[in-house]
């Protein structure tokens, strides 16, 4: 290896050998500058070539050189981007010095190659294989290579490729020749007469004609074809040449295009009128294929000016036909589309920069909407534009300068007058484009929109009706999120929950802000209830921050969008205090109604009972004294009649005094002092008290001090000392104590004994009714009780007993 | 006219007691009539018999409202004595009380032939035997 990593690129140049020069050198130089391929432009076809022939020979680099007078131009190239080197750095230089390829295996080896750049530096190039490219003279113009950086020597099998495709390359040249002499034929066809055979005139024509894509052919006087190209026999479907060649259009078309053909070539034979572009539609023999053509047909005149012919030139403009039928097509929809815009126009507007209106374009429907014609419009854009009403005026100027500043969408709904005087409700958006004079013009759209405008505002209209109604509401309504975040609420619910919170109703707030933590649960078990579909309501009493007891109706109920799903919660609330007072008095007073009618019914039945016990004595005695059978025994039961008329007398005292308790609801009632009325009944039973030996242990207060009538205390505290009394026990030293103790704002008066005691559970529901006696005693009348209990009542205050057998008896007396 | 053996007469009010025993007498219609002044008192005296293989009333007259124990919970304790006892004993009920619950309570007792309202006079007292001394 050569380490030329040290050297200068002078000493590289120094080093170089300069290549040495062919002998026909000037011819050489002479025939490429014939070929005017230096310098021309890329080629693809020879650039296809060129990359094939790196393919085969799986080469990184693959080139087709011109040999300039000192560069190396590449025509063709593949794998680097360089298009000349100098003459002494190639090495094809060397190539076109012999006829045969040049192969170098080992370029570093070879001290021709060994300082070329390509070789010590990038790419590193080893291995060189080039075939000379000769003109037709022989004379070698360049060389078409491939380059490696291996020194891996082609295969015999990929330098026979290359070979062919090497000659490829000769008849791209050639052809590209042939092209070059068709060009210079024409010019220079006079002068150059002598150089070159009229079969080579002839070749070069066809070679040209062959490769223009229009259609050629010349005709004879007779109208039959001498000279056809490929195009004019892909047009005819003729694959072969000789079966044009001799006919006429009439044999070649037939039917009606070639009788009209050959009668546009006669004409032209015999008139010599050229036909110069003319569509014409042609059908494919077979019918399956149809073609537009631009047909020209220009008379040939011999040197005598007599007419031998004609030339004519056919160009295939079929795409541009169905591009112009596709493009008039959509014109005529854009037309339709803009003339039928229901409730709506199109417009293009010119606004000159004087403020001048003038429009370009209006769909004729604007005339359905506005009454006025678009002729009209667009004769008189001013006119136009002074129709919208005055009020809206500023607001559409405005936009539409604010549009034209920013260069954004125009879009204004405003009114307008329609041309019957009618008062409308319009809707235009336009984008503005400037152009170069400084005008704008205004591409569009107007809609009518009065019907939609009007239901906007009569909806706007009902919206702001409910409102009034929402917050007009005593009900308070709080509309929430499904997880109780206050959405939206009414100004009565701000005030309600201000009675209570001193927490204010926000949006976004929680309902279980509202709620102590205890009742999170109940709560989050009713939302669930609610979201399900069901309706949750209640009664619920609140303290007020200012103390006050109010009642409220509170009701819960989802509320579903317009596609069922449940948007929310809304909870209504509403004062009932009022309704709530009114109903706890009417139930206050049903119960006392009900109580009176149940104490009636009670009364008439022991009236009933007792009066009949003695009337049916009385009923029985009169029976008997008419079977008396001696005075004796008329005697005996006069004396039990005045017995049982003593009872009767008695019944009836009790009966006066229970219906006068009864009665007497508003009875006097005074504040009473309860010690004072106990020593008062002590007094009066000291007797008793005294011969039953019977201990008193009065712990009750000086102090208290009871709303009651003095009779009625009187008789109730008797009563309950004397039952205490009555019903000691045997075998006990008596015991009563009174004591006196506050329960729930009410003074209680407890007297216990440990007498006889009852079995309550047998004659529970029976101690207070009139008549009962539960011992054996004759003068247990049972009309005590029942009196007591319906004085403590009459003046508000309630009786409770507890009593066990043996062991003594507890009476509990509520005062009110 | 027919006679049973022994009427009973259970009520705490004792003219109406004496009264009917009076009338019971001069119907003659039993050989014997007994009272009590209360349920207590009769279940008492009605268990001693049994326990004595004496002879119980065919006829019994049971008022209501009596203290101590009254006409239904003496109807109680006798159904627990029934088992012990093989004669028959036909118990109507005498009372002033018109309730209509007394009524339908009384109706619920098989053991009861009858509700009656007092006071019980001699057409009753005629009917009532004739209808146990049909056998």
């Amino acid at each position: 290896m050569y380490n030329y990593l040290t050297l200068s690129p002078l000493q590289v140049i120094i080093i170089m050998l300069s290549v040495p020069t062919p002998s026909n050198e000037s011819e050489r130089l002479n025939a490429l500058s014939k070929i005017a391929l230096i310098d021309s432009a890329p080629d693809a076809y020879f650039d296809g070539l060129v990359a094939l022939a790196a393919q085969i020979c799986n080469a990184p680099i693959a080139l087709f050189t011109l040999i300039d007078k000192n560069r190396q131009w590449f025509k063709a190239k593949y794998g680097t981007t360089i298009s000349e080197t100098d003459r002494n750095s190639s090495f094809c230089g060397y190539t076109i010095l012999q006829q045969t390829p040049l192969e170098v295996i080992n370029l570093a080896n070879d001290e021709r190659f060994a300082a070329n750049p390509w070789v010590i530096g990038p790419p590193y190039l080893r291995y060189y294989y080039g075939i000379p490219i000769t003109d037709s003279q022989g004379l070698a113009i360049g060389s078409l290579c491939v380059l490696n950086t291996s020194d891996t020597p082609l295969s015999s099998q990929q330098k026979q490729q290359l070979h062919h495709v090497k000659k490829q390359l000769d008849a791209l040249l050639e052809l590209h020749i042939a092209k070059l002499h068709a060009l210079k034929t024409t010019e220079v066809l006079p002068i150059n007469h002598h150089t070159t055979t009229l079969e080579e005139e002839r070749r070069l024509l066809y070679t040209l004609i062959n490769n223009l894509p229009d259609a050629i052919y010349i005709k004879d006087k007779e109208g039959r074809k001498t000279i056809v190209n490929n195009a004019d026999l892909a047009f005819l479907g003729i694959t072969n040449a000789e079966a044009a060649i001799g006919k006429t259009d009439l044999e070649l078309f037939g039917g009606e295009k070639g009788v009209s053909s050959y009668a546009d070539d006669m004409h032209v034979l015999t008139t010599g009128n050229p036909i110069y572009n003319r569509e014409e539609k042609i059908i494919s023999s077979d019918g399956s294929n149809c073609y537009w053509l631009l047909t020209s047909k220009v008379p040939i005149y011999n040197n005598n000016g007599v007419i031998t012919g004609l030339v004519g030139i056919g160009r295939n403009i079929t795409e541009h036909k169905i591009i112009d039928k596709i493009l008039s097509d959509r014109e005529e929809q854009l037309h339709l589309l803009a003339n039928n815009i229901p409730n709506g126009a199109i417009y293009r507007l010119l606004e000159y920069p004087n403020g001048h209106l003038e429009y370009l374009f209006v769909s004729n429907s604007i005339e359905n909407i506005t009454g006025i014609a678009a002729s009209d419009i667009r004769k008189d854009a001013m006119q136009f534009k002074s129709k919208i009403y005055p009020a809206d005026l500023p607001l559409f100027v405005s936009k539409a300068n604010e549009a034209k500043a920013n260069n954004h969408i125009f879009d204004c709904e405003f009114r307008q007058y329609h041309q019957n005087g009618e008062l409308r409700w319009y809707h235009s958006r336009a984008i503005p484009k400037h152009n170069a004079n400084g005008e704008i013009v205004w591409d569009g759209i107007f809609i009518d929109i009065t019907q939609h405008k009007l239901v906007e505002i009569a909806l706007q209209q009902s919206e702001n009706n409910l409102n009034t109604v929402f917050e007009n509401t005593e009900v308070g309504y709080i509309f929430m999120s499904p997880q109780l975040a206050f959405i939206s609420f009414n100004t009565a619910a701000i005030h309600f929950t201000a009675l209570e919170h001193t927490l204010p109703l926000q949006v976004g707030e929680n309902l279980y802000h509202y709620y102590p933590k205890e009742h999170h649960e109940k709560l989050t078990l009713v939302t669930k209830q609610v979201l399900q579909g069901q309706v949750f309501e209640t009664d619920k009493k609140i303290i007020t921050l200012q103390g006050e007891e109010k009642w409220f109706h509170i009701k819960l109920s989802h509320v579903a969008n317009r596609t069922q799903e449940v948007a929310g919660i809304l909870m209504a609330m509403e004062d009932i205090t009022t309704r709530k007072k009114d109903e706890l008095e009417l139930k206050k007073s049903f119960n006392l109604v009900n109580e009176q009618n149940k104490r009636l019914l009670n009364f008439s039945y022991i009236v009933s009972h007792n009066l009949r016990s003695h009337t049916s004595n009385i009923q029985s005695i009169a029976k008997l004294m008419d079977f008396a059978d001696s005075d004796e025994e008329r005697n005996e039961l006069l004396s039990h009649l005045k017995t049982v008329s003593n009872a009767l007398d008695e019944t009836m005292h009790h009966l006066n005094e229970v219906v006068s308790i009864q009665n007497h609801v508003n009875i006097n009632v005074q504040s009473l002092s309860l010690l004072e009325y106990i020593h008062k009944t002590i007094d009066i039973l000291k007797d008793d008290i005294q011969t039953k030996n019977v201990i008193v242990r009065n712990l009750v207060p000086q102090n208290v001090a009871v709303l009651f009538n003095p009779a009625y205390l009187e008789s109730v505290i008797i009563n309950f000392l004397s039952n205490a009394i009555k019903y000691s026990h045997p075998q006990k030293q008596p015991e009563i104590e009174l004591t006196c103790y506050r329960s729930l704002e009410q003074w209680v008066l407890q007297i216990s004994d440990n007498g006889l005691g009852m079995d309550l559970k047998k004659h529970g529901e029976k101690l207070f009714g009139l008549y009962k006696t539960f011992h054996g005693f004759s003068n247990s009348r049972g009309i005590g009780l029942f009196i007591t209990k319906n004085q403590i009542e009459a003046m508000g205050g309630k009786i409770e007993v507890s009593s066990q057998v043996n062991v003594g008896t507890t009476f509990k007396i509520y005062f009110k | 006219m027919k006679k049973v053996n022994c009427i009973c007469i259970i009520d705490d009010d004792a003219i109406y007691t004496l009264l009917l025993k009076k009338m019971i007498v001069k119907l003659d219609i039993c050989d014997t009539v007994v009272s009590y002044a209360n349920g207590e008192e009769a279940y008492l005296g009605f268990e001693k018999n049994i326990q004595q293989n004496n002879p119980l009333p065919n006829i019994v007259l049971l008022d209501i409202n009596m203290p101590i124990m009254d006409g239904w919970e003496f109807m109680d304790a006798f159904l627990a004595l029934k088992p012990q006892i093989q004669q028959k004993i036909a118990i109507y009920i005498a009372s002033s009380s018109i309730t209509i619950e007394d009524r339908e309570k009384a109706a619920s007792y098989t053991d009861i032939v009858e509700y009656l309202n007092k006071p019980v006079v001699t057409a009753t007292l005629q009917k009532i035997i004739q209808e146990q001394t049909l056998d």
